[in-house]
């Protein structure tokens, strides 16, 4: 450890700016994602451009914070109003809600937060240990090893596929040609441009996740409300004074009687969290689907506290994990890591396993900034949980207007180019079809952030071979391994039908809710 | 209206937008100077560019610099702005070698690299060619060593351009393997996977003298000596007989712009550049000012374009 870093990494973190940015991060992360349709990846890429602005410390306090009380908040809505506030809280909603419908639902949000923080801090101290070690191993990865680790990448998306692979792989390839437009890696000349100059540059990141994050789900809600339904008047009176002081709240007794759930939790979370492609969603799934065949007589499903504790703990154990692909190869493994990235890009530094000597004391800053955060998330969680629940009721006619109207905005401010909100409005009514037709999005972006990335380091590698296929692809001894692995991924995917069993455990709780 | 008088209003118009012209030399500048970079804000260029703008202002005549953003098309968007904002001198181009390289690999580009009258350089980085001591112990072996075998040369596609026309001029040929950040090519260099890093002057001195040395500066403008002796002096492309390429950070105005109103620019902005409060603003950045003026600009300009436009054909 550089001690000297370390010392500026305090420095930089510990001003009142990093500070007031972590803060306001956790605040809105937590409220984005307590109202549902608003996940961590939008409030990332709507901020985005305000952290562009920021100092480096201040604008990781800004991401990350969102990041882990996003991941935290959508546990609120799940419970309150069986209304994951994102995908990652959904297997929260089983005992969740059935917790607020006798009356519990305070020990049901606490246990969330307990759960969330100390899964959080886990994974953090697990990535610290063990990231300068993966960022050591990472030299040995050339363009062929690096170009295997990204297939593996692309065949765990099965998992992420729910019940039809068809769907998840048609959204894989939307997300492989948009990566394609642009300028050619190699030759620098421009393809799939259809003749358009401002297609030369290809799609840039944040207009393609505000759309397809952010814009398609706005404009799902905004036709939903066209069509008025009434369900949310219903849960409006039904909630109202559920949080009270007065109704039941979580003894420390209770907290650790979910060691196990949440020991499950940071297992599972932390090595999902690390693979690149996957995510919290899967995370909690995996966590929850363990935790209740593990443990029985805990009658996870029907309203205990160790089924919150398992999803929550899954996935809140992700968010320090995923950026671990990031640090150590330069491999966005999610769509938020790759938002971090490129706030770190902006700031002049680029993510590789060089960063750990060029860059130490961001490096310090950064894990610093992650425990931090888990604090922050604890002291606001704690604080506004049941203030931020009512958010879950903000009406949709005012809601859907203001976020599209931030997307629009946030689109153009982030490179002010026009060109980049007309691309915004599209993608974002391409998610919208995706999303009424059943087609996932997550496997869109990720290929979309991997695809040139693995074109670049397929045909570097074919350079170094002087153009030999087999000398490219199985060169070294490490890049056979990683083939092998991501043969035994995708039978393993095929073979257990993992996308499937995730989407039966929802599936199963749902009847069984009913 | 007559054909006559049509002509005679055409005449007075022309004779009126003529005096209005020489008069706006005379008191150039007034009001606003707009500084167009081709790139995002957030960026490197865009830091540097308002860096200038607000340290370098007081030089200009008591008009305000203004930073203008506009991004798009390898960079080429910005330079199209430009050419259709009126010629009077108060939208200024600041930008790199992206632009050229992008219409040099473009087959029916829009404008020509030509259609730009440079003004100054504000800062020229140089290739430098990183290699491990033991593999190359200088340029002559490695020259050698290309005669026998492939040898791979990583870097940004406008750093290989440097690469690649000293090699040529060698007699030699090499494996020129592009990556999109330099970051990139030295991870890759570090592990063993390439042989030799084509990289910046500021990089090179992360890696040099622990992880390599440097073999050679590709290009054409000297590096400050400090920075020269810490990567342990390595030869310059004229040392060894060959025209070197260097990449600027230039400057230029609309090539219809008055005569009169680009001399006046160009001496603001020489004195401001040889500012010693504004070049230490520079050097505490990590970015030296390395001026050049507008007569050496314009012709290492054309020497660069001529250079890239063969040595681009020798990526490929």
């Amino acid at each position: 450890m550089q001690i000297e870093a370390f010392y500026d990494a305090l420095a930089l973190v510990f001003t009142v700016q990093t500070m007031f940015w972590l803060l306001i991060g956790v605040f809105l992360g937590v409220g984005l994602g307590a109202i549902p349709g608003l996940t961590a990846s939008t409030g990332i890429a709507l901020m985005l451009p305000l952290s562009f602005t920021l100092d480096i410390t201040g604008a990781l306090g800004l991401l990350i914070g969102l990041y882990k009380g996003a991941v935290f908040g959508g546990s609120i809505s799940a419970i309150s109003f069986a209304t994951p506030g994102a995908p990652d809280s959904a297997a929260t909603v089983y005992d969740g809600y059935k917790l607020t419908k006798k009356g519990k639902g305070r020990k049901a949000i606490l246990t969330a937060l307990y759960s969330s923080v100390t899964a959080d801090t886990a994974s953090d101290i697990v990535v610290i240990l063990v990231a300068p070690t993966i960022a050591l191993l990472a030299l040995q990865f050339g363009p062929t090893e690096r170009l295997w680790l990204m297939v593996v990448a692309i065949t765990l998306l099965g998992t992420l596929s729910g019940r039809h692979l068809a769907k998840g792989m048609l959204s894989a390839g939307i997300g492989l040609f948009l990566g394609t437009i642009g300028a050619d890696p190699v030759s620098n000349v421009a393809r799939n441009t259809f003749g358009q100059d401002w297609l030369r540059d290809g799609i840039h990141l944040v207009p393609l996740v505000i759309g397809i994050f952010a814009m398609s789900q706005m404009l799902d809600q905004g036709l939903e409300l066209l069509r008025k339904t009434r369900k949310g008047q219903q849960v409006e009176k039904s909630t109202k004074d559920l949080f009270g002081k007065s109704s039941e709240g979580l003894t420390f007794r209770e907290y650790l009687s979910c060691w196990r759930e949440m020991g499950i939790g940071i297992g599972v979370g932390t090595f999902v969290g690390a693979l690149p492609g996957l995510g919290a969603t899967v995370a909690a799934f995996m966590s929850y689907g363990i935790a209740k065949q593990a443990f029985p007589e805990k009658k996870i499903g029907e309203g205990s506290i160790h089924g919150i504790a398992a999803a929550e703990a899954g996935n809140n154990a992700t968010v320090g994990p995923t950026l671990v692909p990031l640090l150590a190869f330069g491999i966005p493994g999610s769509a938020t890591a790759a938002l971090i990235g490129a706030a770190l890009i902006l700031q002049g530094i680029t993510p590789s396993p060089r960063m750990f000597s060029l860059h130490a004391e961001v490096i310090y800053a950064l894990f610093i900034i992650l425990i931090l955060g888990n604090f922050a998330n604890l002291g606001i969680g704690r604080m506004f949980a049941f203030v931020y629940a009512r958010l879950g009721q903000v009406p949709g006619e005012v809601l859907v207007p203001i976020i599209m109207v931030m997307a629009v905005i946030g689109a153009f401010a982030a490179r002010g180019d026009p060109a980049d909100v007309y691309m915004m409005l599209g993608l974002g009514f391409l998610g919208f079809l995706m999303r009424r037709v059943g087609i996932p999005e997550a496997p869109l972006v990720i290929t979309f952030l991997i695809a040139p990335l693995l074109e670049e380091n397929l045909r570097r590698a074919l350079l170094i071979n002087r153009g030999d296929w087999g000398g490219a692809l199985f060169g070294s001894a490490l890049g056979i391994g990683l083939a092998g692995f991501a043969v035994l991924v995708l039978v393993i995917t095929f073979r257990m039908n993992v996308g499937n069993r995730l989407a039966q455990i929802g599936h199963e709780e749902d009847k069984n809710g009913k | 209206m007559s054909f006559r008088t049509t002509i005679a209003a055409g005449v007075a118009a022309a004779m009126a937008l003529g005096m209005g012209t020489a008069a706006a030399a005379n008191d150039y500048p007034t009001g606003t100077i707009n500084w167009v970079i081709p790139f995002g804000a957030g960026g490197g260029s865009d830091r540097l560019s308002r860096m200038f703008a607000s340290e370098a202002e007081r030089h200009f005549g008591g008009a305000s610099l203004n930073v203008e953003n506009h991004p798009g098309a390898g960079a080429v968007t910005g330079w199209q702005h430009v050419l259709n904002q009126p010629a009077d001198g108060y939208t200024v181009f600041n930008a790199t070698p992206t632009p050229i390289i992008t219409l040099l690999s473009e087959e029916d580009a829009p404008i020509d690299p030509g259609d730009i009258e440079i003004l100054g350089y504000l800062a020229a980085f140089a290739s430098v060619l990183v290699v491990r001591e033991d593999e190359f112990p200088d340029w002559d072996s490695f020259v050698a060593a290309l005669q026998e075998r492939p040898i791979t040369i990583g870097g940004t596609n406008a750093l290989l351009l440097g690469a690649a026309n000293v090699i040529d001029q060698a007699g030699a040929e090499a494996i020129y393997v592009p990556y999109g950040s330099t970051g990139e090519s030295v991870t890759d260099f570090l592990g063993g996977h390439i042989d030799v890093a084509a990289v910046t002057e500021s990089t090179a001195l992360t890696i040099v003298p622990e992880n390599g040395i440097a073999l050679m500066n590709t290009s054409s403008i000297a590096l400050p000596d400090d920075v020269n002796e810490a990567l342990g002096n390595p030869p310059m492309a004229t040392d060894l007989g060959f025209s070197g390429l260097a990449f600027p950070r230039w400057v230029g105005m609309h090539p219809d712009t008055p005569e009169d109103v680009m001399a006046r620019f160009a001496e603001m902005f020489e004195a401001a550049a040889t500012d010693p409060e504004v070049q230490a603003a520079f050097e505490a950045a990590g970015e030296p000012i390395i001026f050049l003026d507008r007569a050496a600009a314009a012709a290492d300009y054309e020497a660069m374009v001529r250079t890239m436009r063969n040595a681009i054909g020798l990526l490929q």
